[in-house]
């Protein structure tokens, strides 16, 4: 790309700044009155003060905390007068991925090593965005957002060529497919995993062989290098070399960020007869711990069989012991301990010191009513509120309401704004408003995935704020994917809104 | 005073003004739609590229006493109004949605146009803020590698070095940056 098609790339996307031909007699009056009535920091300090009403949580300040610097100023009253968004550019990944992702993909206490690369393709009218990418020594995770939901085919190669294992599949937040690999990437020279990623075929509907012709024709094709996190070998006490009659040799036995990992090749029975439910992780309570994945592939002959498993790994100090059943006999190893992995400091289980992350459970419940339609699909009668009220910022008065709720079990983050810039907030009555609709990360809700207009009227803004709210939403990757709001919202501000 | 849109100034300072506030105006007057053009693009928002462009002449105007006389005035006032768009963007006490994706009519006949807009657009905001200086100076207000290295304090060498890093991280990775 030469340099006048990164100009002009960059003027499209940033769009033409169209110069306000008052500004030259504006900056006279600031120069003529350069007293503090336009001064930014003092019209923070004089507006916290004055915000009696504006209600929000802390993330923003502890996300600032946490991210290693602070707001030149900030309010008097933080903890009331806190922020609903965090500004883009300030968050880590740890911040832009929803929690009920990184749940499905087991990385929920492996955030911050889940790359970003936010890559956006789009093909015969579908928009496929590959929003988290994460390799261990046991696989690769790939979260892939697209709408209307479905199911495509994922092709992964790396350096070395095409990568030939199973995946699965989950659904995640609205959109958003985790899909996990059970084969680690191959590293190139520089020690990183250059990965191709080719999505194709995507079908609507539920998983399954496709009506001929309903898969999409589109090929959506992303480059990501990922660094593929490490893993803690595990030792094996008694070893394991047989079981009964089967010959068992554990080629690995590790711990990576998010999983336990075993790969062993049973010799010995069938294939037929070895399965996964062989092979079991359990707890120092003698529980089975969950199956994160697994994969038992015929080696060789019939008699041969490669073993791979993974178990997601539990973030406390315990016991865990190794069983395998078979062969007529079974093996249990010994308890081998593992303290409780390092929290890390961007870590939302951090709880209780700096840089502490607040769910939406932090947050007092509400009642609300509120439906949505077309791609969100459900009703509410609870949320979490996280801001609500007026204040005043540097263009003027505005009011905003904001709550978290769920859906399907499902966090998300929704949140409506008057523009003092089209009009100035004067108290209850009708406005016009934008409305964001975004998941939830570990940290706050992520960047809306949908945004829009809505009515927003407020019949009360003092003690118990409420009104009702009618708007359409749409997605940001594709307009022609929307979501419908309309209903009744109430909020009580006040220091108790967010928790002490 | 001979050149004030990037020019040197040759006779500027307290005596070009003699402290007046309108014959500062008048000064950076040319310099106010470059001002403006790179607060926009810093901030995604006419409202506050107009504060931060106030904001920004008063504290030059103030300081203009601290103004080298054989310095040029363009790369100095870019380089205090860059300084107040970090300074906004850090102090917010809160935090708006805004809606500054607003969709034109081509856009919303063409949504994959839109898309592709929009991922630029993320990309460039996601940068850190010297990255993201340096792309809009070079990219957006046509400013020579010399010009970006002065308001940014940098050499030449450093300014060419940090625009490839930053369009790299963009997916604009450039053939070879003009040499200038």
């Amino acid at each position: 790309m030469n340099e006048t098609e990164i100009r002009e790339r960059l003027r499209d996307a940033v769009g033409e700044a169209h110069y306000p031909s008052a500004l030259k007699s504006k900056v006279e009056s600031r120069l003529h009155d350069p007293a503090p009535p336009g001064h930014p920091r003092l019209i923070g300090l004089i507006a916290a003060a004055l915000a009696v009403i504006i209600v929000g949580s802390l993330v923003f300040i502890r996300l600032q905390s946490s991210t290693g610097f602070l707001p030149a100023a900030h309010p008097l009253t933080r903890p009331s007068t806190a922020p609903t968004v965090p500004p883009s550019g300030t968050l880590q990944s740890i911040g832009r991925l929803p929690v009920e992702d990184l749940a499905v993909a087991n990385l929920s206490q492996a955030a911050d090593a889940v790359s970003t690369p936010d890559l956006l393709q789009t093909s015969s009218g579908r928009a496929v965005r590959l929003v988290g990418a994460y390799a261990d020594t046991a696989g690769i995770v790939l979260i892939l957002r697209s709408l209307p939901a479905g199911h495509p085919m994922v092709q992964i190669s790396d350096d070395s060529g095409p990568i030939n294992s199973g995946y699965g599949e989950a659904n995640g937040v609205i959109g958003d497919l985790v899909v996990s690999y059970m084969q680690p990437p191959r590293a190139g020279a520089d020690g990183v995993a250059h990965l191709g990623v080719t999505v194709s075929n995507f079908v609507q509907g539920p998983p399954g062989p496709p009506a001929v012709g309903s898969a999409n024709s589109g090929v959506w094709s992303f480059s990501v290098s990922l660094k593929i996190q490490p893993a803690t070998p595990l030792t094996l006490s008694p070893t394991l070399t047989s079981v009964g009659s089967w010959k068992v040799t554990v080629e690995k036995f590790e711990l990576t960020p998010s999983v336990v990992h075993l790969r062993a090749v049973v010799d010995g029975p069938s294939s037929i007869d070895v399965n996964q439910n062989a092979f079991a992780l359990l707890d120092d309570a003698g529980n089975p711990i969950n199956v994160a994945g697994a994969s038992l592939v015929p080696k060789g002959g019939q008699k041969s069989t490669e073993v791979d498993m993974s178990w997601g790994r539990v973030f406390r100090a315990t016991t865990y012991r190794l069983q395998v059943k078979g062969g007529g006999a079974t093996y249990t190893s010994g308890p081998a301990s593992f303290a409780a992995p390092p929290t890390p400091a961007s870590s939302p289980s951090a709880k209780g010191g700096k840089g502490q992350a607040l769910t939406p459970l932090d947050f007092p419940a509400a009642v609300e009513s509120l439906n949505f339609g077309d791609a969100m699909s459900g009703h509410i009668s609870t949320g979490r509120p996280q801001s609500c009220g007026a204040g005043s910022g540097s263009s003027g008065q505005l009011f905003s309401f904001a709550t978290y709720f769920q859906i399907n079990q499902v966090w998300y983050w929704l949140g409506f704004s008057t523009d003092p810039t089209v009009q100035q907030y004067h108290g209850p009555g009708t406005y016009s408003v934008k409305a964001s609709l975004a998941p939830v990360s570990p940290l706050g809700p992520t960047e809306p995935t949908f945004v829009g207009a809505a009515l927003l009227v407020i019949t009360s803004d003092s003690g118990l704020h409420e009104g009702n709210v009618n708007g359409t939403l749409h997605w940001t990757d594709d307009q022609q994917q929307t979501v419908t709001v309309g209903g009744k919202w109430t909020c009580m501000p006040g220091r108790e809104l967010g928790p002490a | 005073m001979r050149d004030s849109t990037g020019g040197v100034i040759a006779a500027s300072t307290q005596e070009a003004t003699g402290g007046d506030a309108a014959a500062f105006v008048a000064l950076v007057e040319p310099l106010l739609p470059a001002a403006y053009r790179l607060a926009v693009a810093m901030l995604r928002s006419d409202t506050d590229a107009e504060d931060a462009v106030q904001e920004a002449t008063l504290k030059a105007w103030r300081h203009f006493g601290r103004f080298r006389r054989e310095a040029a005035m363009k790369p100095w006032l870019l380089a205090i109004v860059a300084n107040e768009c970090r300074r906004m963007r850090r102090s917010r006490w809160f935090w708006v949605i805004k809606s500054s994706e607003a969709i034109d009519v081509e856009d919303r006949v063409r949504p994959e146009v839109h898309a592709l807009r929009a991922d630029l657009r993320r990309a460039l905001h996601r940068l850190p803020h010297d990255q993201r200086l340096v792309v809009i100076l070079r990219y957006y207000l046509d400013l020579s590698f010399d010009e970006v290295a002065e308001v940014m304090r940098i050499s030449t060498k450093a300014a060419k070095s940090r625009t490839y890093r930053a369009l790299e991280r963009l997916r604009l990775s450039p053939e070879v940056l003009a040499d200038e």
